[in-house]
């Protein structure tokens, strides 16, 4: 899942200076389960804002989904009375809604984190960064790419101290610990005997945007 | 739920009107008991109404607010009759039922006859005495005027919310307390009243006091005056911790107090290590206060009532006996006695032995619990008669699992066992019994000799064992293990696992009793060796007969020590002197004895020979040519000296490095230190975060062996309370989910303090178990779409009730804050909106009321840590500190926002709350 978590409100209220009439727009997938950017984060961002005043009146909705253009018909009213949108939705949603609205300042509530995991009420943590060549197979189950700092592909480097990782030690665990530990559980250690060859990172974002067509469903 | 009023079901006269007195009352009416509760005084209540809440930031666990609930819930219980300014003063005996006669004499004016009841049995409850240190003069107790005992502290603070000086009222700078005032005093140094046990009280209401101090006024100084300080529960390590950074210790007994100038108090005592002052053996210190820590006294009447009800006395004055065979507290037929005028007690162990008793004495009527079961935990008796529409009804099962053959699990099994419930005793070992079976030896404080105490112990767990055996509604699982608990209350599955092969049990309710999870911490100082062992190596060592000349016990290594360990060390080092010769010395930072009995075996581990060492900063550990080598600094002299021992017994205990079975019940919310039961004072006396999962004896906290025998008794008056009628009713109003709104985000889940909420797979929404919910709506306001509703509560009824408010909004937690205004009179005066919990309060509904132009909104529910639904007044507090810096970074006064902790019995802090 995506996971975000809110802008700083004075950030957000810079955006808005100059703007008389705005639309708090949640959204209800990714960022309703992270606690970011659902029903309830939008009616308190666009009470916040109401009582910061400035003469400014604020409207409130939340969609299905603002990563999909079709959610945003049962808003297209209040929109088109607003002179910015507010977004409550990750990156990709914000951008959407840039898209859907192009006549519209669309400004970001939200710093989107991560591809992640909800680690217990209130907690999450980093595990994907979608590089598009998963070899969690190989690795017990656990992400090198992601879990170790440098995204070292053959073991750990020099800064892996009891378990924990140089970066900072007092919340990231050695990535490649965990590996080694996992792979040991499962009687798999040797795997880790074969080199792994450098990564094609052109699979990844370094290769530019990806863009993803699937032709049986796609362009007909 | 009110039950049918009574037909003939028993009566039971309970005297005494204080905490045990009217729990007692309250249980055995709550089950359909014909109670009459007398108390002498004008009103019910005792020492425990007068005494003031202690929270400081958060709740510190003084218990004062749940006396306040009994005493209030009390008043309404079907079946109890109250009789105030009255005393009993003749009690006949008769065979039959209503064996009992009993004549009460109403006092006052205007002037009424003695009249009698009748009852099946007789509940002393008489209470207690504060020490009374005015027959002490060092103290100046009576001519220095800013010299007060801790009993006027507790009323200072309880009427003004604020402890101040006598002299002017004022807020005291400089704080001392002096501990141990009456109590621990040997025989030679002894006036008047005073006594040699420990009153087991005074560390904790003091400290209490201390830390409540420091809160209201920072730059206060606090110095103690201590011998030892006593650890009185599970999360004492913290809190203590705590006391250290922001108080002052000083390990000495003040000897003179004068007064100074301008109503200070100088106080003469001789200064410890570490207080500078070398070459100085007394010195004197000025101080604005001091409270005297006075200790617990028999009340005045207990020879009267022990002559009349023909009870013993023990050795102090105190209502019965106190060894180990002496519990349930049974004195001959149809009398028992509990709380304080069986010895010292908080708060908390005199409820816990009230129902305890309540256990035994519903078991003997042969008539209680046929009023059905209540599921709303620890909340008044609901009086509105269930009606058609809005109540629900639910048939439960009657049986029980107990988890754990110790002898916390085997009372709970043959309390429920004697009330009529099938039960499931699942034990990991092989024989019962537990600790107290595997080491008797180890229990010498529970006897006037060590020898007499282990018999008394193994006598007990013979008795317990063969009841067990021979009641056919018991079966006994041995070499078995509870590996998860499912279900809720009312209809759990309970999976045990025994050679691999694992099984599922059905029951109403299941008490955990499996012991303090913690583990020795010797293994971290190289024990393996043969020459430092953990407390079982040396039980191993000393029936080996393998003792050598020169043993240390050492103590409080890793983290302080409870009354338990101190037991052991005690135990151990007194039968290493005599039965072994060996030099024995004892190292700890505090000798724990707040239970009856340890004092004694205190005394007699020195007279036999034994040499405690009291340090401040631990011990230092080391190997040297075979032998182990202690460097300890003594706390009194400051003199560090190293000794060489043969024998080096690391007693400590600790929470494993690891997680501990906290996981064993789905939603269960453990305490600290790896206790069962969740820290928060409605989980007494042995509630768990999970309606119909109990926890019972060490599993729970600090306990020693009779808080254990007494747990399982009071454990198993719950469950009957819960499971005897075979059904439960409650209004038909727990929190509802919209599941086409829900978006499965599993908050909920997650957050439910009681395990109540779960994930229906086929509607594919959150589904909340309407018998586990407590009506707390946390859920309904940390829902991030808004699909959770609580009935009457719901978004849109709590906008209407928050809008058009132009002043002060207050929403009001319907457990403290509401009571608190009632008995403050603020009545209609303050527009309170009441709210279940302050955790129901929704930042939205919070921002609703301040956008329809309310100036300021505050939220005033229970002290963190003392909360209903235990973690609803603190998620209050953390979502108005964060929406109070949202508004203040949004160019809004953050200050519009604001939570306050209360407690049901602090009208004055209400008053001031309202005011401001």
């Amino acid at each position: 899942m995506i996971v975000a978590e809110q802008k700083p409100i004075a950030e957000i209220a810079g955006y808005l200076d100059g703007h008389k009439r705005v639309l708090v727009l949640g959204c209800g997938t990714c960022v309703t389960v992270c606690l970011a950017g659902g029903e309830r984060e939008t009616a308190q961002i666009a009470s916040v804002l109401r009582l910061s005043g400035n003469g400014r009146e604020i409207l409130e909705n939340t969609i299905e989904r603002q990563c999909d253009a079709e959610f945003f018909d049962a808003v297209a009213d209040q929109a088109a009375g607003c002179d910015a949108i507010l977004s409550l939705a990750c990156g990709a949603g914000a951008q959407m809604v840039a898209r859907v609205f192009p006549e519209k300042p669309v400004y970001p509530a939200l710093n989107t984190k991560f591809m992640g995991t909800n680690d217990g009420a209130g907690e999450w943590s980093e595990n994907c960064l979608a590089c598009g060549d998963c070899k969690l197979g190989v690795f017990g189950g656990i992400c090198p790419v992601t879990r170790c700092s440098k995204s070292l592909a053959n073991g750990p480097c020099g800064g892996s101290a009891d378990g924990r990782c140089e970066v900072d030690p007092q919340n990231i665990e050695c990535g490649w610990q965990l590996i080694h530990d996992r792979l040991k559980a499962l009687g798999k250690l040797d795997a880790l005997s074969e080199i792994a060859a450098p990564r094609d990172w052109s699979k990844t974002h370094s290769g530019g945007p990806r863009r993803l067509s699937r032709e049986d469903v796609a362009g007909l | 739920m009110a039950g049918k009023r009574s037909t003939r079901r028993g009566t039971v006269l309970v005297v005494g009107g204080g905490i045990a007195g009217a729990t007692a009352a309250g249980c055995l009416g709550r089950a359909g008991i014909e109670v009459h509760l007398v108390e002498k005084e004008e009103d019910i209540g005792g020492h425990a109404a007068a005494m003031g809440c202690k929270a400081a930031d958060t709740c510190l666990r003084c218990n004062v607010c749940v006396a306040g609930e009994t005493f209030r819930g009390v008043r309404g219980t079907p079946n109890v009759r109250l009789h105030t300014s009255t005393r009993l003063t003749a009690l006949q005996r008769n065979g039959g039922p209503a064996r009992f006669k009993a004549t009460l004499t109403p006092g006052g004016r205007p002037r009424r006859k003695p009249f009698t009841i009748r009852a099946d049995a007789v509940v002393l409850a008489a209470g207690y005495a504060p020490y009374n240190p005015v027959e002490n003069s060092a103290f100046g107790y009576g001519s220095i005027a800013n010299v007060v005992t801790g009993v006027e502290a507790e009323r200072r603070l309880a009427e003004q919310n604020r402890i101040t000086r006598p002299s002017d009222g004022r807020v005291p700078e400089r704080v001392a307390f002096i501990q141990c005032v009456g109590s621990r005093t040997e025989e030679r140094y002894r006036r008047a009243e005073d006594t040699d046990y420990c009153s087991a009280v005074c560390c904790s209401y003091a400290l209490r006091i201390g830390r409540r101090i420091v809160q209201q006024a920072a730059e206060s100084k606090i110095t103690f005056f201590y011998m030892d300080i006593q650890n009185f529960g599970k999360g004492f390590n913290a809190f203590y911790a705590r006391c250290k950074d922001t108080m002052r210790f000083v390990r000495s007994r003040p000897c003179e107090l004068r007064a100074g100038r301008d109503g200070a108090v100088r106080v003469k005592y001789a200064p410890g290590a570490g207080e500078g002052d070398e070459g100085r053996s007394v010195r004197e210190e000025e101080f604005d206060l001091v409270i005297l820590a006075v200790g617990m006294r028999p009340p005045a009447d207990a020879a009267a009532l022990s002559a009349m009800l023909d009870v013993p006395l023990d050795e102090h004055g105190f209502v019965g006996r106190q060894g180990a065979d002496a519990f349930p507290a049974l004195h001959g037929e149809g009398i028992y006695v509990a709380g304080a005028c069986e010895g010292p007690k908080d708060i908390a162990g005199s409820i816990a032995q009230a129902e305890a008793v309540s256990a035994v004495i519903l078991g003997s009527l042969d008539g209680g619990g046929r009023a059905p079961g209540d599921i709303l935990m620890n909340r008044p008796l609901d009086r509105r008669r269930p009606g058609k529409a809005g109540f629900m009804r639910r048939a439960v099962r009657g049986d029980v699992v107990v988890a754990g053959g110790g002898v916390a699990g085997m009372q709970a099994a043959l309390g429920v066992a004697r009330l009529g419930h099938p039960v499931t005793l699942v034990h990991a070992g092989g024989d019962l019994g537990g600790a107290a079976a595997a080491a008797p030896g180890m229990l010498a404080y529970l006897g006037g000799d060590r020898k007499a105490a282990a018999d008394d112990v193994r006598r007990v767990l013979a008795g317990l064992c063969d009841e067990l055996k021979g009641d056919r509604r018991v079966r006994i699982r041995r070499r078995t293990r509870v590996t998860a608990v499912e279900g809720e209350l009312g209809d759990f599955t309970v999976t045990v696992s025994a050679n691999g092969r694992s099984a599922n049990l059905r029951a109403g309710a299941v008490v955990l009793a499996t012991g303090a999870g913690l583990e020795p911490t010797a293994a971290r100082l190289g024990a393996g060796a043969r020459n430092i062992v953990d407390m079982t190596g040396l039980s191993a060592r000393m029936a080996a007969g393998d003792i050598p000349e020169r043993v240390a016990l050492a103590t409080d290594l890793a983290c302080e020590q409870g009354r338990a360990v101190t037991a052991q060390v005690l135990s151990a080092a007194e039968a290493l002197r005599e039965q072994f010769k060996a030099e024995v010395r004892v190292y700890c930072s505090s000798v724990r004895v707040a239970a009856s009995g340890l004092e004694s075996l205190y005394r007699r581990a020195r007279d036999a020979g034994a040499v405690i060492t009291k340090t401040d900063a631990r011990p230092k550990i080391g190997r040297r040519d075979g032998a182990v080598a202690i460097t300890a600094e003594d706390a009194v002299t400051g003199a560090a000296v190293t000794e060489e021992f043969d024998l080096v017994v690391a007693a400590d205990l600790a929470p494993p490095a690891a997680g501990t079975a906290g996981g064993l019940a789905r939603g269960l919310k453990a305490g600290p230190e790896g206790a069962l039961q969740y820290d928060d004072v409605w989980m007494l006396p042995a509630l768990t975060s999970r309606p119909g999962v109990f926890a019972a004896g060490a599993a729970r906290g600090n306990s020693e062996y009779r808080d254990a025998l007494t747990d399982g008794l009071a454990v198993a008056q719950r469950i009957h309370r819960l499971l005897g009628a075979k059904r439960i009713e409650a209004r038909d109003d727990a929190a509802g989910v919209d599941a086409d709104k829900c978006v499965l985000c599993l908050t909920c889940v997650r957050i439910c303090p009681h395990g109540a909420i779960g994930i229906d797979r086929e509607a594919r929404a959150a589904s909340v178990s309407a018998v586990a919910c407590q009506r707390c709506g946390l859920c309904a306001a940390e829902c991030p779409a808004g699909a959770i509703a609580l009935p009457g509560f719901t978004d849109a009824q709590m906008a209407a009730r928050a809008s058009g408010r132009r002043r002060l909004t207050v929403f009001a937690c319907e457990n403290s804050a509401l009571p608190a205004a009632e008995a403050a009179g603020l009545g209609a005066k303050a527009d309170l909106i009441r709210v279940p919990c302050a955790g129901k309060v929704d930042p939205r509904t919070v921002l609703q009321a301040l956008e329809s132009g309310a100036r300021k909104v505050l939220i005033v529910g229970c002290h963190p840590g003392s909360c209903r639904y235990l973690q609803g007044a603190g998620r209050a507090c953390r979502r108005a500190a964060r929406l109070g810096a949202m508004l203040a970074k949004a160019g809004v006064d953050g200050s519009r926002v604001e939570f306050a902790g209360i407690a049901a019995v602090e009208p004055q802090r209400m008053k001031e709350l309202v005011s401001t």
